[in-house]
């Protein structure tokens, strides 16, 4: 019986321990200091995990509920009951709370200051900043965001474990330095020149993600393994039989095919090598499956120039008559609405395009996906109180 | 001296009339010290990301290389073995 509990246990500690990888070498580390009940976050001497759980994570998670609870705890001298859903509410989010902290605290682990100092070299920007102020103070930034980051904003969390994975492989082989080396003598050795590939590759690349070059190159890769096959199979068997005609045709032909796959695999990796276009086209691609990813893009001045114009309070009340005068049309009210004359409204209508216009924003500010300097920037227009502000610009707009 | 919200405001919308990304990047860098100090660990952080989301590019980029030459060696060998037949 004992044995049968502790098989149970131990059992148990490896699922847990699953929970949590290695972000680099997706090692199973567990939870370590993490593994907290929701005695241990609320007993928290500096009240820092009861904060980061309530006020940060679940705030994110279900805004009214956390605000209530946090109001209930808060009540002295002794805190007020909560209600059964919200203790589930706690519990039910405990575990990918404590799982969280845990992958942030190994990330800030990867991202510390010796680390920083070996990756600044390959980006001016960051090697001026960490100039500036130090490669520590730099990491203890960069620590207390990942915080922040794991807890509110967990796809784009998740993405940049895997930007830190792949960067790592890039850097420990000097894999792509290599490659071009390769690729070029290829280029050299088949009198290939850029100006043959170039139409072609630029417009073969024009809005193509990796993966999507990736493919291709399978599907390249899949096409001479094809012939090769056949050739191992079948052809070359009745060749050595002594069809000598049959052969020799064959064979040439197989050698012009493999020239054609060899031309078309060339081809492919010429383009790798126009770097720009596909990193803009990594950059821009979405989220990893089974995250829920959000998909208003913002990685460029083009791109933050339509949100600009779409979500900057000052820039709302053209928005919202350029969206009303639609309603309108689509109402078949557009003679009786425009800017000057909105009296023949119905006060019904008014308000359904009021609250629609409100509802599309917020599905579309809670879709937003910038990052780098562009989160910065967007997180200058939605300040705390940006709901707020925009409904009541909204509803003043005559 | 510690830039205002308001005036990192004026400077971020000039850009966005104006600028591109690359004077956008400077602005941040030169005015890093001037900065409140929440909105730099909140530009380093972009800076980071940025940098990381570049080197995973690389990365995927390697790895595409990498089935290539491994393609174009099988091909050659296939080739030579034709040819020698």
């Amino acid at each position: 019986m004992e044995d049968a509990y502790r098989m149970r246990e131990r059992h148990e500690e490896l699922k847990k321990r699953e929970k949590v990888k290695h972000p680099i070498s997706g090692e199973a580390v567990g939870l370590g200091t993490h593994d907290r009940s929701l005695n241990d976050i609320f007993s928290d001497r500096r009240g820092r995990e009861a904060d980061l759980f309530l006020n940060l994570y679940l705030h994110k998670k279900n805004p009214t509920m956390a605000k209530e609870i946090a109001r209930k705890r808060a009540i002295e001298p002794k805190p007020e009951v909560l209600l059964e859903a919200e203790e589930k509410f706690l519990e039910d989010n405990r575990e990918s709370f404590n799982v969280l902290r845990a992958e942030s605290d190994l990330m800030r682990d990867l991202l510390n200051g010796e680390q920083l100092i070996r990756m600044k070299r390959s980006d001016k920007d960051v090697d001026e900043i960490v100039g500036m102020i130090g490669a520590d103070s730099a990491a203890a930034f960069l620590g207390d965001q990942l915080e922040e980051l794991a807890l509110t904003a967990e796809p784009r969390f998740r993405r940049l474990i895997d930007s830190l994975k792949a960067a790592d492989e890039v850097q420990s082989g000097k894999v792509a330095e290599r490659n071009e080396k390769r690729i070029s003598q290829y280029l050299v050795k088949y009198g290939i020149t850029k100006e043959q590939y170039e139409e072609a590759t630029v417009e073969g690349l024009a809005g193509a993600t990796p993966q999507r070059l990736a493919e291709l190159t399978k599907k390249q890769l899949s096409g001479w393994r094809s012939a090769l096959d056949f050739v191992s199979f079948g052809r070359v068997s009745k060749w050595r039989a002594g069809n000598l005609y049959n052969t020799l045709a064959e064979r040439e032909r197989l050698l012009e095919e493999a020239d054609g796959h060899l031309g078309s695999v060339i081809k492919v990796l010429h383009g790798t090598l126009s770097r720009d276009e596909i990193k803009r086209a990594y950059q821009n691609q979405g989220f990893a499956e089974g995250t829920q990813a959000p998909s208003y893009t913002v990685m460029s001045i083009q791109d933050y120039r339509r949100f600009h114009k779409e979500f900057h309070l000052d820039k709302i009340e053209e928005d919202f008559k350029r969206y009303r005068a639609q309603e309108a049309r689509k109402l078949g009210r557009g003679k009786y609405w425009n800017d000057d004359d909105t009296t023949n409204l119905l006060d019904r209508q008014k308000e359904k395009i009021v609250n629609t216009y409100l509802k599309d924003k917020k599905t579309k500010k809670e879709r937003e996906n910038a990052r780098g300097l562009f989160k910065v920037m967007t997180d200058e227009i939605f300040t705390a109180t940006y709901d707020t502000d925009l409904e009541t610009k909204v509803n003043s707009i005559n | 001296m510690a830039m205002t919200t308001q005036q990192i405001h004026t400077e971020i919308n000039r850009f966005v009339e104006t600028g591109n990304e690359e004077q956008l990047r400077e602005f941040f860098v030169k005015n890093f010290k001037s900065l409140p100090e929440a909105m730099q660990k909140k530009v380093f952080f972009g800076f980071v990301e940025e940098m990381l989301e570049r080197q995973a590019a690389e990365a995927e980029i390697a790895k595409i290389q990498e089935l290539g030459i491994k393609a174009l060696e099988e091909i050659e060998a296939f080739k030579a073995s034709l040819q020698k037949a």
